[in-house]
């Protein structure tokens, strides 16, 4: 099977619930993806994370064959899931909804990792805190 | 009315990216299309957006102060008209004349066949549309040692979506047996064997070529520069003496070191296409 890429998708959508409405439709139907493919397949791998938001990246090659990859939730949906959050701030920065432990933190860190640019661990966490402080979470 | 759809384009990069994504989810919109640089959301229904924009301006507004090199420009809103992006997909492929017999199309398209064996390919995950140069050159060279004499029995490794094995069948190659260690491509060649009316002539196996013991007239691998060179000896060995070996997934400057790795093989023919290479090798007795 001789691969070549010719793009790229990088889509977040509800776990189990792909389907050809925006925006899977309108991204993988430009690049001429079996969109139908990808939702079958989508939907299978994440069915057993109900309500979660999962990154997807979607690689599709010359022959418009693609192949895909599911990440580790957001940063956001992992805090607010750890506080019992179903919506963070309206207006970050100007109100708490919410703590999380410095405990949370480093493991949603840790989780992340690998798809955060960040160095070092403490790096990591930062990154995350500031997205708890945008949630409105107080870190303690 | 036409179903109409608001879309959010936010630039905007790096982790942020996720927590406004997070919020925007909140409000509605049913996924996220995320660049280097922005995101774009989308909000069902054939609202304008008034009671969305103000929320998302103050909440944006919040986000500049935590993570002031974030937001990196404007938002824009654009109303879309619903489409059937269920098919729009299917434009991208047409028929494809192959050599001298195929003509290889969708499920959904019924070509005129000319007198060309027809062959049905599903596009999904597994290679092998027909559109890629390395399957085009594959089935060709099939073709020409078909034409000249059927093989009886073939091997195809790294079948992918099964096309080879199906366009050997078609030419009347009683015995085809086809690898792959992806369950994805098994079960998309399995679909597409299916759809062609193929029961017998093609045997589908996850077995590694290493394992087998068998020899064939005809073996075609259709795969990458470093999986053939490391499957270069079994390979040999399961090609008859005077059999025929189809290599295929190289770029031009790859066939050197192809070359001096299968020992034993003469050259009968290299098929240039674009930047990809395939080459008919003949093994000497």
């Amino acid at each position: 099977m001789a691969k070549k890429v010719i793009g790229e998708i990088k889509l977040q959508i509800p776990a189990g619930q792909a389907n050809p409405s925006p925006p899977v439709g309108p991204a993988l139907g430009q690049r001429g993806v079996n969109i139908m493919e990808f939702c079958k397949a989508f939907n299978a791998a994440t069915q057993n994370q109900p309500g979660m938001i999962i990154p997807v990246i979607i690689t599709v090659y010359a022959d418009r064959t693609f192949s895909f990859v599911t990440k580790t939730p957001p940063a956001a949906v992992l805090l607010k899931k750890a506080a019992g959050l179903d919506k963070g701030a309206a207006e970050p920065g100007k109100e708490t909804r919410g703590q999380v432990t410095k405990a949370q933190v480093r493991e949603i860190a840790q989780l992340k990792m690998p798809d955060l640019t960040s160095a070092s661990i403490e790096a990591a966490m930062n990154t995350v805190e500031g997205t708890a402080r945008s949630l409105g979470l107080k870190v303690v | 009315m036409a179903v109409r759809w608001l879309e959010l384009s936010v630039q905007a990069q790096g982790p942020v990216q996720d927590t406004i994504s997070s919020f925007l989810v909140e409000q509605g919109s049913t996924g996220i299309v995320c660049g280097d640089r922005s995101l774009r959301a989308f909000f069902p229904g054939t609202a304008d957006g008034t009671a969305l924009r103000p929320l998302v301006r103050r909440y944006l507004r919040g986000l500049r102060d935590i993570f002031p090199d974030g937001l990196v420009g404007r938002t824009r809103w654009r109303v879309i008209a619903e489409k059937n992006w269920h098919d729009a997909w299917r434009g991208y492929f047409k028929p494809q004349r192959i050599g001298r017999s195929f003509i290889v199309a969708p499920p959904w398209i019924r070509p005129k066949e000319d007198g060309r064996h027809l062959i049905f390919i599903e596009p999904a995950m597994a290679f092998g549309t027909g559109t890629h140069e390395t399957t085009r050159c594959c089935l060709e060279l099939i073709d020409q040692i078909c034409a000249e004499k059927s093989p009886g029995k073939a091997l195809d490794v790294g079948t992918g979506s099964g096309i080879l094995a199906i366009g050997m069948a078609r030419l009347g190659v009683r015995e085809v047996l086809a690898l792959d260690n992806d369950p994805v491509a098994l079960n998309a060649a399995r679909a597409n064997l299916q759809l062609n009316g193929i029961d017998g002539a093609v045997t589908l196996s996850d077995a590694s070529v290493g394992r087998l013991r068998r020899r064939f007239p005809l073996v075609v691998a259709n795969i990458i520069l470093e999986t053939l060179l490391e499957m270069a000896g079994p390979l040999t060995r399961r090609v008859d003496a005077r059999g025929s070996l189809i290599l295929s997934g190289l770029l031009h400057d790859h066939v050197p070191a192809v070359r001096r790795r299968f020992h034993g093989f003469r050259l009968v023919r290299r098929k240039d296409r674009k930047e990809w290479s395939t080459l008919l090798l003949r093994k000497e007795p």
